[in-house]
């Protein structure tokens, strides 16, 4: 969502992807590094955290920085079995 | 090299080499995660932080993924919470919220008569359907402050205060569909008065 929306554009986006029932930011971050270890295969599962990633930016940031900060030190997949 | 099980137990026991490891790969996640925004002296603080959170959290570790996955979630989820803090320490969540109010209810200019009737249906939907704890929470939130921050300041967890948003927007829902509006509706309508 863009930074310029005004707060009425910024709302009416968020009811836009208001779901009956959807993950909470707890829930995301449980799920969190499972995810990037490729350690969760359920579809729904999958969908619920891309939908959490779409309605909640924060986790969405959290998300982009932790792969790269995992990415950067070039450790295969996204994780580390190592301490360095 | 150790198992995660084994480091999980050398955690708990105060391990000083396994301590010390983890610290070290936190702090190089940390580095490459937030070159620009971190002094050293922030990433020794964040660092320490994070192992604090990490030897609270240790026992909850699931094993659902790899330890150091799991650690460097934590560490930058806690570096972000600091960053967020930062940048918005000075505002008061009712002072931003009723920022966006007055945002929302100023008068409208000539060619933006139509955002300004959204603006207020909106408005009095706010204030129609949502307990106060809500219409704070949502307006701040509007104004650009982060649910982490909004959380740390109500004293609630993250995911309390987007379960009480996620109840907002259900409602604001309702009372629209009582209307006959949608979401939808009323943003096709503000893009094609742009």
């Amino acid at each position: 969502m863009s930074t310029d929306a005004t707060p009425t554009e910024r709302l009416l986006k968020a009811l836009q992807l208001t779901r009956d029932t959807e993950l909470d930011c707890d829930a995301f971050h449980a799920l969190l590094a499972p995810l990037l270890d490729g350690r969760i295969d359920r579809t729904d599962v999958l969908h619920a955290m891309a939908h959490h990633r779409l309605a909640c930016p924060e986790c969405d940031e959290e998300t982009i920085l932790l792969r790269a900060a995992l990415g950067l030190l070039g450790i295969p997949g996204a994780g580390g079995d190592r301490a360095g | 090299m150790q198992h995660d099980t084994d480091r999980v137990q050398a955690i708990l026991s105060g391990d000083g080499d396994t301590l010390r490891d983890l610290a070290d790969y936190l702090r190089r996640v940390l580095a490459r995660g937030f070159s620009r925004q971190l002094s050293e002296a922030d990433l020794s603080d964040l660092t320490q932080e994070s192992m604090l959170r990490i030897h609270e959290n240790i026992a909850g570790f699931s094993g659902q993924s790899r330890l150091n996955t799991w650690a460097a979630a934590i560490a930058v989820n806690t570096a972000l919470m600091a960053l967020r803090r930062r940048r918005h320490v000075h505002v008061p969540l009712s002072d931003a919220a009723e920022s966006t109010r007055a945002l929302m209810a100023a008068p409208a200019a000539p060619d933006a008569i139509q955002q300004a009737q959204v603006s207020q249906l909106l408005l009095s939907a706010i204030d129609a359907s949502l307990t106060e704890l809500q219409r704070t929470a949502l307006l701040a939130k509007l104004s650009g402050i982060p649910m982490s921050e909004i959380a740390r300041r109500m004293g609630r967890k993250r995911g309390t205060l987007y379960k009480l948003l996620h109840d907002a927007r259900g409602r604001l829902l309702a009372h629209l569909q009582e209307r006959g509006l949608s979401a939808d509706e009323l943003l096709r309508e503000m893009e094609a008065a742009a």
